[in-house]
Protein backbone atom coordinates (compact mmCIF):
# COMPACT_ATOMS: atom_id res chain seq x y z
CA UNK A 1 0.00 0.00 0.00
CA UNK A 2 1.17 3.53 -0.66
CA UNK A 3 0.08 7.12 -0.32
CA UNK A 4 -1.64 6.75 -3.69
CA UNK A 5 -3.74 3.95 -2.20
CA UNK A 6 -4.79 6.21 0.67
CA UNK A 7 -2.19 4.96 3.16
CA UNK A 8 -0.88 7.46 5.71
CA UNK A 9 2.40 5.81 6.70
CA UNK A 10 3.08 8.12 9.62
CA UNK A 11 -0.28 7.40 11.23
CA UNK A 12 -0.42 3.79 10.00
CA UNK A 13 -3.90 4.33 8.55
CA UNK A 14 -5.29 3.14 5.22
CA UNK A 15 -8.39 5.05 4.12
CA UNK A 16 -10.51 3.36 1.45
CA UNK A 17 -14.02 2.09 0.73
CA UNK A 18 -15.08 -0.45 3.38
CA UNK A 19 -15.55 -3.12 0.73
CA UNK A 20 -11.92 -2.69 -0.36
CA UNK A 21 -10.65 -2.89 3.21
CA UNK A 22 -12.72 -5.99 3.96
CA UNK A 23 -11.46 -7.65 0.78
CA UNK A 24 -7.89 -6.85 1.81
CA UNK A 25 -8.43 -8.37 5.25
CA UNK A 26 -10.01 -11.46 3.72
CA UNK A 27 -6.77 -12.33 1.94
CA UNK A 28 -5.45 -14.09 5.04
CA UNK A 29 -2.42 -11.93 5.65
CA UNK A 30 -0.80 -12.48 2.26
CA UNK A 31 -1.96 -9.16 0.83
CA UNK A 32 1.10 -7.21 1.97
CA UNK A 33 4.46 -7.29 0.25
CA UNK A 34 8.03 -6.72 1.46
CA UNK A 35 7.78 -3.13 0.27
CA UNK A 36 4.88 -2.40 2.59
CA UNK A 37 5.21 -0.67 5.93
CA UNK A 38 6.25 -3.39 8.46
CA UNK A 39 3.59 -2.13 10.85
CA UNK A 40 0.94 -2.58 8.15
CA UNK A 41 2.23 -6.07 7.34
CA UNK A 42 2.04 -6.98 11.01
CA UNK A 43 -1.53 -5.67 11.19
CA UNK A 44 -2.59 -7.94 8.33
CA UNK A 45 -0.94 -10.91 10.04
CA UNK A 46 -2.82 -10.07 13.24
CA UNK A 47 -6.11 -9.89 11.33
CA UNK A 48 -5.45 -13.27 9.73
CA UNK A 49 -4.41 -15.08 12.91
CA UNK A 50 -5.62 -13.04 15.87
CA UNK A 51 -5.04 -13.99 19.46
CA UNK A 52 -7.94 -11.73 20.37
CA UNK A 53 -10.78 -10.19 18.39
CA UNK A 54 -12.76 -7.21 19.61
CA UNK A 55 -15.99 -5.87 18.17
CA UNK A 56 -16.86 -2.34 19.23
CA UNK A 57 -20.43 -1.12 18.75
CA UNK A 58 -21.12 2.55 19.19
CA UNK A 59 -23.62 4.98 17.68
CA UNK A 60 -24.91 2.36 15.26
CA UNK A 61 -21.47 1.59 13.81
CA UNK A 62 -19.30 -1.46 14.39
CA UNK A 63 -15.51 -1.36 14.49
CA UNK A 64 -13.42 -4.52 14.65
CA UNK A 65 -9.95 -5.02 16.11
CA UNK A 66 -7.73 -8.07 15.64
CA UNK A 67 -4.74 -8.43 17.95
CA UNK A 68 -1.82 -10.80 18.16
CA UNK A 69 1.30 -10.65 20.31
CA UNK A 70 2.99 -7.96 18.24
CA UNK A 71 0.53 -6.07 16.10
CA UNK A 72 -3.09 -5.16 15.70
CA UNK A 73 -5.49 -4.06 12.98
CA UNK A 74 -8.43 -1.80 13.76
CA UNK A 75 -11.13 -1.43 11.12
CA UNK A 76 -13.40 1.57 11.67
CA UNK A 77 -16.35 2.39 9.39
CA UNK A 78 -16.63 6.04 8.38
CA UNK A 79 -19.31 7.92 6.51
CA UNK A 80 -20.06 7.33 2.85
CA UNK A 81 -19.30 3.59 2.90
CA UNK A 82 -15.67 4.39 3.54
CA UNK A 83 -13.50 3.15 6.35
CA UNK A 84 -10.11 3.27 8.02
CA UNK A 85 -7.80 0.34 8.63
CA UNK A 86 -5.37 1.30 11.38
CA UNK A 87 -2.13 -0.61 11.89
CA UNK A 88 -1.17 -0.53 15.57
CA UNK A 89 1.23 -2.00 18.05
CA UNK A 90 -0.70 -4.43 20.25
CA UNK A 91 0.26 -2.43 23.33
CA UNK A 92 -1.24 0.73 21.81
CA UNK A 93 -4.74 -0.71 21.26
CA UNK A 94 -6.17 0.70 24.52
CA UNK A 95 -5.20 4.19 23.38
CA UNK A 96 -7.00 3.70 20.08
CA UNK A 97 -10.10 2.45 21.90
CA UNK A 98 -10.07 5.40 24.29
CA UNK A 99 -10.11 7.72 21.28
CA UNK A 100 -12.73 5.69 19.42
CA UNK A 101 -15.07 5.63 22.43
CA UNK A 102 -14.29 9.29 23.20
CA UNK A 103 -13.67 8.42 26.85
CA UNK A 104 -13.48 11.40 29.16
CA UNK A 105 -14.31 12.31 32.77
CA UNK A 106 -18.04 11.74 33.18
CA UNK A 107 -20.23 11.73 36.26
CA UNK A 108 -21.38 8.29 37.30
CA UNK A 109 -25.14 7.80 37.44
CA UNK A 110 -26.82 8.32 40.81
CA UNK A 111 -28.30 4.89 41.34
CA UNK A 112 -28.38 1.39 39.82
CA UNK A 113 -31.29 0.33 37.62
CA UNK A 114 -32.61 -3.12 36.80
CA UNK A 115 -34.58 -3.74 33.61
CA UNK A 116 -35.68 -6.65 31.46
CA UNK A 117 -33.25 -7.16 28.56
CA UNK A 118 -36.00 -6.55 26.01
CA UNK A 119 -36.98 -3.25 27.64
CA UNK A 120 -33.43 -1.97 27.52
CA UNK A 121 -33.12 -2.98 23.87
CA UNK A 122 -36.38 -1.19 23.02
CA UNK A 123 -35.34 1.96 24.87
CA UNK A 124 -31.91 2.01 23.24
CA UNK A 125 -33.48 1.51 19.82
CA UNK A 126 -35.67 4.54 20.47
CA UNK A 127 -38.82 2.61 19.60
CA UNK A 128 -40.38 2.55 23.04
CA UNK A 129 -43.10 5.08 22.28
CA UNK A 130 -44.44 7.52 24.86
CA UNK A 131 -44.25 6.71 28.58
CA UNK A 132 -47.06 4.51 29.82
CA UNK A 133 -49.01 4.33 33.06
CA UNK A 134 -47.58 1.74 35.39
CA UNK A 135 -44.14 1.94 33.84
CA UNK A 136 -41.48 0.72 36.26
CA UNK A 137 -39.49 3.48 37.94
CA UNK A 138 -36.25 2.17 36.48
CA UNK A 139 -37.71 2.23 32.97
CA UNK A 140 -39.01 5.75 33.41
CA UNK A 141 -35.67 6.92 34.78
CA UNK A 142 -33.70 5.40 31.94
CA UNK A 143 -36.19 6.72 29.37
CA UNK A 144 -35.67 10.21 30.78
CA UNK A 145 -31.90 9.77 30.72
CA UNK A 146 -31.72 8.55 27.12
CA UNK A 147 -31.65 11.94 25.48
CA UNK A 148 -30.35 12.31 21.92
CA UNK A 149 -26.94 13.09 23.43
CA UNK A 150 -26.81 9.76 25.25
CA UNK A 151 -24.26 7.23 24.02
CA UNK A 152 -24.43 3.45 24.32
CA UNK A 153 -21.36 1.37 23.53
CA UNK A 154 -20.46 -2.29 23.82
CA UNK A 155 -17.18 -4.15 23.35
CA UNK A 156 -17.11 -7.89 22.91
CA UNK A 157 -13.79 -9.70 23.24
CA UNK A 158 -13.13 -13.23 22.00
CA UNK A 159 -9.81 -14.93 22.62
CA UNK A 160 -8.43 -17.68 20.42
CA UNK A 161 -8.09 -20.92 22.38
CA UNK A 162 -10.17 -19.57 25.23
CA UNK A 163 -11.87 -22.34 27.23
CA UNK A 164 -14.81 -20.10 28.01
CA UNK A 165 -17.36 -20.17 25.17
CA UNK A 166 -18.85 -16.84 26.21
CA UNK A 167 -17.12 -13.66 25.08
CA UNK A 168 -15.96 -11.08 27.56
CA UNK A 169 -18.17 -7.99 27.32
CA UNK A 170 -17.88 -4.41 28.48
CA UNK A 171 -20.97 -2.29 27.93
CA UNK A 172 -21.83 1.23 29.06
CA UNK A 173 -24.46 3.92 28.71
CA UNK A 174 -23.49 7.57 29.06
CA UNK A 175 -26.68 9.54 29.41
CA UNK A 176 -24.89 12.87 29.60
CA UNK A 177 -26.08 13.32 33.17
CA UNK A 178 -24.67 10.06 34.39
CA UNK A 179 -22.86 6.94 33.27
CA UNK A 180 -23.70 3.26 33.89
CA UNK A 181 -21.99 -0.01 33.13
CA UNK A 182 -24.40 -2.65 31.83
CA UNK A 183 -24.21 -6.22 33.15
CA UNK A 184 -26.45 -9.26 32.61
CA UNK A 185 -28.50 -10.33 35.63
CA UNK A 186 -30.57 -13.37 34.68
CA UNK A 187 -33.37 -12.27 32.35
CA UNK A 188 -32.64 -8.68 33.31
CA UNK A 189 -29.78 -6.28 32.87
CA UNK A 190 -28.27 -4.39 35.77
CA UNK A 191 -27.17 -0.82 35.10
CA UNK A 192 -24.58 0.13 37.72
CA UNK A 193 -23.22 3.66 38.22
CA UNK A 194 -19.73 3.74 36.73
CA UNK A 195 -16.92 6.24 36.42
CA UNK A 196 -14.78 6.33 33.30
CA UNK A 197 -11.85 5.11 35.41
CA UNK A 198 -13.80 1.98 36.32
CA UNK A 199 -14.75 1.41 32.69
CA UNK A 200 -11.10 1.89 31.69
CA UNK A 201 -10.09 -0.86 34.11
CA UNK A 202 -12.81 -3.06 32.64
CA UNK A 203 -11.51 -2.35 29.16
CA UNK A 204 -7.99 -3.36 30.21
CA UNK A 205 -9.44 -6.68 31.40
CA UNK A 206 -10.70 -7.54 27.92
CA UNK A 207 -7.21 -8.41 26.69
CA UNK A 208 -5.77 -11.91 27.12
CA UNK A 209 -2.64 -12.64 29.14
CA UNK A 210 0.32 -14.55 27.82
CA UNK A 211 -0.16 -18.32 27.84
CA UNK B 1 19.37 5.63 44.88
CA UNK B 2 19.04 1.85 44.85
CA UNK B 3 15.93 -0.20 45.57
CA UNK B 4 15.51 -2.16 48.81
CA UNK B 5 12.71 -4.39 50.12
CA UNK B 6 9.97 -2.12 51.42
CA UNK B 7 8.84 -4.41 54.26
CA UNK B 8 5.31 -4.25 55.61
CA UNK B 9 5.54 -1.20 57.87
CA UNK B 10 3.77 2.08 57.12
CA UNK B 11 6.05 4.41 55.16
CA UNK B 12 5.91 8.16 55.67
CA UNK B 13 7.65 11.12 54.06
CA UNK B 14 8.59 14.56 55.23
CA UNK B 15 5.27 16.02 54.14
CA UNK B 16 3.46 14.04 56.81
CA UNK B 17 1.64 11.60 54.51
CA UNK B 18 2.14 7.84 54.61
CA UNK B 19 1.09 4.60 52.90
CA UNK B 20 1.35 0.87 53.58
CA UNK B 21 3.35 -0.79 50.77
CA UNK B 22 1.92 -3.89 49.08
CA UNK B 23 3.71 -7.16 49.90
CA UNK B 24 6.73 -7.71 47.70
CA UNK B 25 7.30 -4.01 46.96
CA UNK B 26 10.72 -2.44 46.73
CA UNK B 27 11.43 1.03 48.08
CA UNK B 28 13.65 4.00 47.48
CA UNK B 29 13.45 7.48 48.96
CA UNK B 30 14.26 10.89 47.58
CA UNK B 31 14.10 14.27 49.32
CA UNK B 32 10.47 14.81 48.39
CA UNK B 33 9.12 11.39 47.54
CA UNK B 34 8.81 7.73 48.41
CA UNK B 35 8.97 5.46 45.40
CA UNK B 36 7.66 1.91 45.39
CA UNK B 37 8.23 -0.69 42.72
CA UNK B 38 5.15 -2.89 43.06
CA UNK B 39 5.16 -6.62 42.34
CA UNK B 40 4.70 -7.55 38.69
CA UNK B 41 1.67 -9.28 37.23
CA UNK B 42 1.66 -13.06 37.66
CA UNK B 43 1.27 -13.53 33.92
CA UNK B 44 2.53 -10.96 31.43
CA UNK B 45 0.06 -9.31 29.10
CA UNK B 46 -0.52 -10.27 25.51
CA UNK B 47 1.85 -7.75 23.98
CA UNK B 48 5.52 -8.71 24.21
CA UNK B 49 6.81 -5.20 24.74
CA UNK B 50 4.48 -4.64 27.68
CA UNK B 51 5.61 -7.69 29.63
CA UNK B 52 7.78 -7.55 32.69
CA UNK B 53 7.12 -3.92 33.49
CA UNK B 54 6.32 -3.47 37.18
CA UNK B 55 4.03 -0.67 38.34
CA UNK B 56 5.87 2.28 39.80
CA UNK B 57 4.18 4.10 42.67
CA UNK B 58 5.35 7.49 43.90
CA UNK B 59 4.12 9.31 46.98
CA UNK B 60 5.25 12.86 46.52
CA UNK B 61 5.20 15.67 49.05
CA UNK B 62 4.03 19.20 48.29
CA UNK B 63 4.98 20.94 51.50
CA UNK B 64 2.71 23.90 51.10
CA UNK B 65 -0.62 24.10 49.35
CA UNK B 66 -2.12 27.46 50.31
CA UNK B 67 -4.32 27.81 47.22
CA UNK B 68 -6.37 24.68 47.92
CA UNK B 69 -6.66 21.31 46.30
CA UNK B 70 -8.47 22.26 43.08
CA UNK B 71 -5.99 24.98 42.12
CA UNK B 72 -3.00 22.81 43.00
CA UNK B 73 -4.29 19.79 41.09
CA UNK B 74 -5.22 21.90 38.09
CA UNK B 75 -1.74 23.42 37.97
CA UNK B 76 -0.08 20.02 38.36
CA UNK B 77 -2.25 18.38 35.68
CA UNK B 78 -1.45 21.19 33.27
CA UNK B 79 2.28 20.76 33.82
CA UNK B 80 1.92 17.01 33.54
CA UNK B 81 0.04 17.23 30.26
CA UNK B 82 2.95 19.20 28.81
CA UNK B 83 5.47 16.55 29.90
CA UNK B 84 3.57 13.42 28.83
CA UNK B 85 3.34 12.17 25.25
CA UNK B 86 -0.22 12.14 23.86
CA UNK B 87 -1.87 12.51 27.28
CA UNK B 88 -5.59 11.74 27.56
CA UNK B 89 -7.38 12.56 30.81
CA UNK B 90 -9.93 9.77 31.21
CA UNK B 91 -11.34 10.44 34.63
CA UNK B 92 -11.33 12.99 37.43
CA UNK B 93 -13.55 12.60 40.48
CA UNK B 94 -13.68 13.45 44.16
CA UNK B 95 -12.80 10.62 46.50
CA UNK B 96 -12.66 9.95 50.20
CA UNK B 97 -9.69 7.95 51.51
CA UNK B 98 -10.24 7.33 55.21
CA UNK B 99 -10.25 10.78 56.78
CA UNK B 100 -8.76 12.39 53.69
CA UNK B 101 -10.71 13.89 50.83
CA UNK B 102 -9.18 14.56 47.47
CA UNK B 103 -9.28 13.84 43.78
CA UNK B 104 -8.68 10.64 41.81
CA UNK B 105 -7.52 11.14 38.23
CA UNK B 106 -6.81 8.59 35.52
CA UNK B 107 -4.61 9.64 32.62
CA UNK B 108 -3.54 7.59 29.67
CA UNK B 109 -0.39 8.36 27.65
CA UNK B 110 2.02 6.86 25.11
CA UNK B 111 5.56 7.48 26.43
CA UNK B 112 7.33 5.98 23.42
CA UNK B 113 4.48 6.50 20.99
CA UNK B 114 3.58 2.78 21.09
CA UNK B 115 3.08 1.45 24.61
CA UNK B 116 -0.16 2.50 26.28
CA UNK B 117 0.54 3.52 29.89
CA UNK B 118 -2.05 4.38 32.54
CA UNK B 119 -1.28 6.84 35.31
CA UNK B 120 -3.66 6.68 38.28
CA UNK B 121 -3.26 9.50 40.80
CA UNK B 122 -4.80 10.33 44.17
CA UNK B 123 -4.41 14.00 45.15
CA UNK B 124 -5.01 14.87 48.80
CA UNK B 125 -4.71 17.95 50.97
CA UNK B 126 -4.69 18.07 54.77
CA UNK B 127 -4.05 21.08 56.99
CA UNK B 128 -2.50 23.09 54.16
CA UNK B 129 -0.20 20.29 53.12
CA UNK B 130 -0.64 18.29 49.96
CA UNK B 131 0.53 15.03 48.51
CA UNK B 132 -0.04 13.03 45.39
CA UNK B 133 0.13 9.26 45.10
CA UNK B 134 0.87 8.35 41.47
CA UNK B 135 0.94 4.83 40.08
CA UNK B 136 2.05 4.20 36.52
CA UNK B 137 1.83 0.90 34.64
CA UNK B 138 1.23 -0.57 31.16
CA UNK B 139 -2.51 -0.37 30.49
CA UNK B 140 -2.61 -4.04 29.54
CA UNK B 141 -1.55 -4.77 33.16
CA UNK B 142 -4.09 -2.47 34.77
CA UNK B 143 -6.83 -5.02 35.43
CA UNK B 144 -4.37 -7.38 37.12
CA UNK B 145 -3.07 -4.63 39.42
CA UNK B 146 -6.32 -2.82 40.21
CA UNK B 147 -6.99 -4.38 43.67
CA UNK B 148 -3.41 -3.65 44.79
CA UNK B 149 -3.72 -0.05 43.59
CA UNK B 150 -6.95 0.50 45.47
CA UNK B 151 -5.48 -0.99 48.66
CA UNK B 152 -2.44 1.26 48.37
CA UNK B 153 -4.60 4.35 47.86
CA UNK B 154 -6.90 3.37 50.74
CA UNK B 155 -3.86 3.19 53.03
CA UNK B 156 -2.97 6.85 52.36
CA UNK B 157 -3.02 8.79 55.64
CA UNK B 158 -1.94 12.15 57.00
CA UNK B 159 0.08 11.72 60.19
CA UNK B 160 1.27 15.31 60.52
CA UNK B 161 4.67 16.70 59.62
CA UNK B 162 7.79 14.98 60.87
CA UNK B 163 9.51 16.72 63.79
CA UNK B 164 12.39 19.01 62.73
Amino acid sequence: VSKDDGYDREAGVLRAPMATLEALLARSGDAATEEDDPRFRQALVAAARPRCRLTIDRRGGRATCWIDRRGAALLVPRSGARGELCALDAAAVPAALAALLELSPRPSARAPLRLPVATLATLLAGTAGPPTHGEANSEAELRAALTPAAVHWRIESRWTGDRSPAPRVLEAIDSGGGQWSVRPAGDDVLLEPATTGELWRGLAGLFPRAR
Amino acid sequence: VSWAPAGAARLGHVGGFSVVPPDGSELRRTDTAIELLLPGARRPPLAEEASGARPLAQLRAELSCPAGCAVWVGRCLLGQSERLVAPHLLDSRRVRLGELTGLHTVTHHLPDGRLSVTLEQWWVVARGRASVLSVSMPTLDLAAHAPRLDALAASLRFDGPAPP
